[in-house]
């Protein structure tokens, strides 16, 4: 070869590594569409050398599913601690698999709970960083949007304009999102915040939406049952908006007492009263009904730290960093014969019970146990007491704890105009609640 | 051009004389295997790992037979004296190279698609349906091993067989983890600028194989990737403009070789 040939391959060989450097720079942010993403090396070294390499080299999802499988074993033989880290491994390894967000989420939602399965709401932050991790990753997967939308909507939070807000963005981002799942979970979430013509709208459109669907693929089972739900929902929603507007006034005075007694160490008993009434043997097309004291409602209880705020911004990590100082219990007591009372003995899932498992910690200083009644809840208020007291509580009151604010409590602020719900604050120390004999607060 | 063809046709002759098609064999018996290994799990699960599996056994299947043709190329012509004979009649020292490279993707391209026809048929019979898709994955397997082929012929010319395997290796493995070489050149407080500047050279310079690794948008037909035929465009002119700079490369260096 001549040196002057020598000369211009070497000159093309440094040329061709511009066109390289450029593609490389073109291909990174698309193959961050399906590969693991703001990846650091303490998630690398949290994954033993055999998967890594595995990984590398192209097994990634499969090494992912296999895990997956090993984490449904931990789930068996209840080692829920376990199953943490294993879905932290698996969203790296493999951003797409649904199945295993939306069960993580689940699973730290619902499994970690006291020795009376109430949950230990400290993984909730987290659950939601999943969730929305799920959601940056695939946006537009509807079941992402439906599960935080969820988490939000019923037992968890009850911030209900939250859940509006996630179950619009699923319809909004999702070309094919479940009518069912994300359009009548919206359409009561309208309910649950009084925005009646709004929910009357959503359920016509989700007529019209499913019968299109069931008229394209007959054999279409579940829009031919979400179409028959939608049309009740609509027919109901329609009269109950016309009798709710006349049975609700004058608003009924609920008679709302509580009073909170220290029985011993960590041991509260809660008990009040609350006379709600409703309908009894309501026919909503003749409006022929009876007014009765009625059972069903139920009125939601939370101790909490003094000054503890749900974190917003978390990351969902190897371990979570999980506040071990942090003390949350929240319930709800169910209302019977216009009273309620619950024992809540917080002593056996405290350190000195359960060590390094313990949910209740009490290392704050200061506490708040507060009980409300939101009449939109659909949880805690069921239609007939609804028929009395209103979609949003504009058919009660109270002569002492009525709270016309409309923040939902334990939101980031989360308000719905119109709001009329009992709430009641206890404040307690730390003596309070951690010292003995029988102690009262009103 | 008729040189490197007769060469090429040798070699890809040579290969299968060498039944290096078996490794077909087996990665199909393997490919089997795994179509029935996996059906206690879920159904989604079930296909997720088996798609999975099944290509990264096809992947891994033909990086051996890259690796183990690539690393032999020259130094078994040179053993065997063949390449005496061969350089004495009118071949060019990069018609000798070419052509014993392009034998060795002939025989890679048989085997490849070989093993994705048995996966296509097998993911078939298992789903009830065909899912033509899996073929742009067996292309992008086919043109990272044209990519490590080369990189085994390069280092062929001046290393031994035995080096060569954990050399290519080696890189093969560094090529893969393209998303922690980025992430490792990606600023931070906390990082050295010179570990940066290092990582961000690894990742623009050393060849990246794991930009081929597409089983996920296979797997997940949800997965929104913007373009999947540019990208798959894009990839294919990355792998050719390499293998053009590694064989370049070879050539200036076996140019100089004494054999």
């Amino acid at each position: 070869m001549k040196p002057a040939t020598r000369v211009l391959l070497i000159v093309i060989v440094l040329l061709l590594f511009v066109p390289i450097a450029c593609l490389q720079e073109i291909i990174d942010p698309q193959r961050h569409t399906f590969e693991p993403k703001n990846l650091h090396t303490d998630k690398l070294s949290a994954l033993p050398v055999e998967f890594m390499l595995g990984a590398a080299v192209g097994f990634r999802e499969a090494i992912a599913g296999l895990l997956w499988v090993r984490t449904d074993q931990f789930f068996h033989q209840g080692d829920y601690e376990a199953i943490i880290p294993m879905v932290r491994i698996i969203t790296w390894l493999d951003p797409h698999n649904v199945d295993v967000y939306l069960t993580g989420a689940w699973h730290l939602d619902y499994n970690f709970t006291d020795s009376d399965q109430r949950s230990d709401r400290r993984f909730i932050p987290y659950s939601l960083a999943l969730l929305r991790e799920g959601i940056e990753n695939n946006p537009g997967v509807s079941d992402f949007y439906s599960d935080i939308a969820f988490t939000h909507y019923f037992r968890k939070l009850q911030d209900f304009p939250m859940a509006i807000y996630w179950f619009e963005q699923g319809a909004k981002n999702c070309p094919n999102w479940d009518y069912t799942r994300i359009g009548h979970g919206l359409a009561h979430a309208y309910e649950a915040t009084g925005q009646v013509d709004q929910a009357i709208a959503e359920w016509q459109q989700l007529v019209q939406l499913h019968e299109a669907a069931y008229k394209r693929d007959p054999h279409d089972t579940p829009d031919r049952s979400g179409m028959q739900v939608a049309e009740k929902n609509l027919h109901e929603n329609i009269l109950r908006k016309k009798w709710r507007l006349i049975d609700t006034q004058p608003p009924v005075n609920v008679h709302f007492s509580a009073q909170l007694e220290r029985i011993a160490p960590m041991v509260l008993l809660v008990k009040g009263t609350m006379n709600v009434i409703g309908s009894k043997n309501f026919i909503l097309e003749t409006h022929a009904h009876t007014w009765a004291p009625i059972d069903g409602c139920r009125v939601e209880i939370r101790l909490q730290d003094a000054d503890y705020k749900m974190p917003a911004n978390v990351q969902f990590n190897m371990s979570n960093n999980l506040p071990q100082d942090v003390t949350i219990m929240q319930d709800s007591i169910s209302v019977r014969g216009g009273t309620f009372d619950r024992k809540y003995d917080l002593s056996k899932d405290s350190p000195s019970v359960a060590g390094d498992k313990a949910i209740y910690n009490f290392a704050a200083k200061k506490y708040t146990v507060t009980l409300w009644f939101n009449p939109g809840t659909p949880a805690d208020t069921p239609p007939d007491a609804q028929d009395r007291i209103g979609w949003i509580g504009e058919g009660m009151t109270d002569d002492n704890y009525l709270d016309k604010s409309g923040i939902l409590p334990f939101t980031a602020g989360s308000k719905v105009n119109g709001l009329r719900m009992i709430k009641k604050t206890f404040y307690l120390t730390q003596d309070d609640i951690l010292g003995s004999g029988v102690k009262t607060f009103n | 051009m008729s040189t490197i063809w007769t060469l090429a046709s040798g070699t890809f002759g040579e290969a299968i004389r060498r039944k290096i098609l078996l490794v077909f064999l087996f990665v199909a018996i393997a490919l089997m295997v795994i179509f029935f290994a996996f059906s206690e799990f879920s159904v989604r699960e079930d296909l997720t790992i088996t798609k999975s599996t099944g290509l990264g056994i096809i992947t891994l299947a033909g990086v051996f037979i890259s690796v183990i043709l690539g690393i032999n190329l020259i130094p078994n012509e040179i053993d065997k004296r063949t390449i005496y004979t061969i350089l004495s009649k009118p071949v060019r020292r990069h018609e000798f190279l070419i052509g014993k490279f392009l034998g060795g993707l002939i025989t890679v391209l048989t085997n490849t698609v070989l093993m994705g026809a048995v996966f296509i048929v097998g993911v078939w019979i298992k789903q009830k349906n065909p899912e033509w898709a899996i073929w742009e994955g067996v292309l992008m397997t086919f043109f990272q091993l044209m990519l490590l082929n080369a990189l085994a012929l390069l280092f062929s010319v001046f290393v031994s067989p035995f080096v060569n395997f954990f050399l290519t290796f080696f890189i093969y493995i560094v090529g893969s983890m393209s998303s922690v070489t980025e992430s490792l050149a990606t600023p931070d407080p906390h990082k050295s600028p010179f570990v940066v500047y290092l990582f961000k050279f690894i990742h623009s310079a050393i060849p990246n194989f794991g930009n081929f690794n597409i089983q996920n948008p296979l797997i997940y037909p949800g997965t929104v990737v913007i373009n999947m035929t540019q990208y798959i465009v894009q990839n294919m002119m990355y792998a050719i403009t390499y293998t053009a700079i590694l064989m370049l490369i070879a050539i200036l260096i076996f140019d100089k070789r004494e054999v």
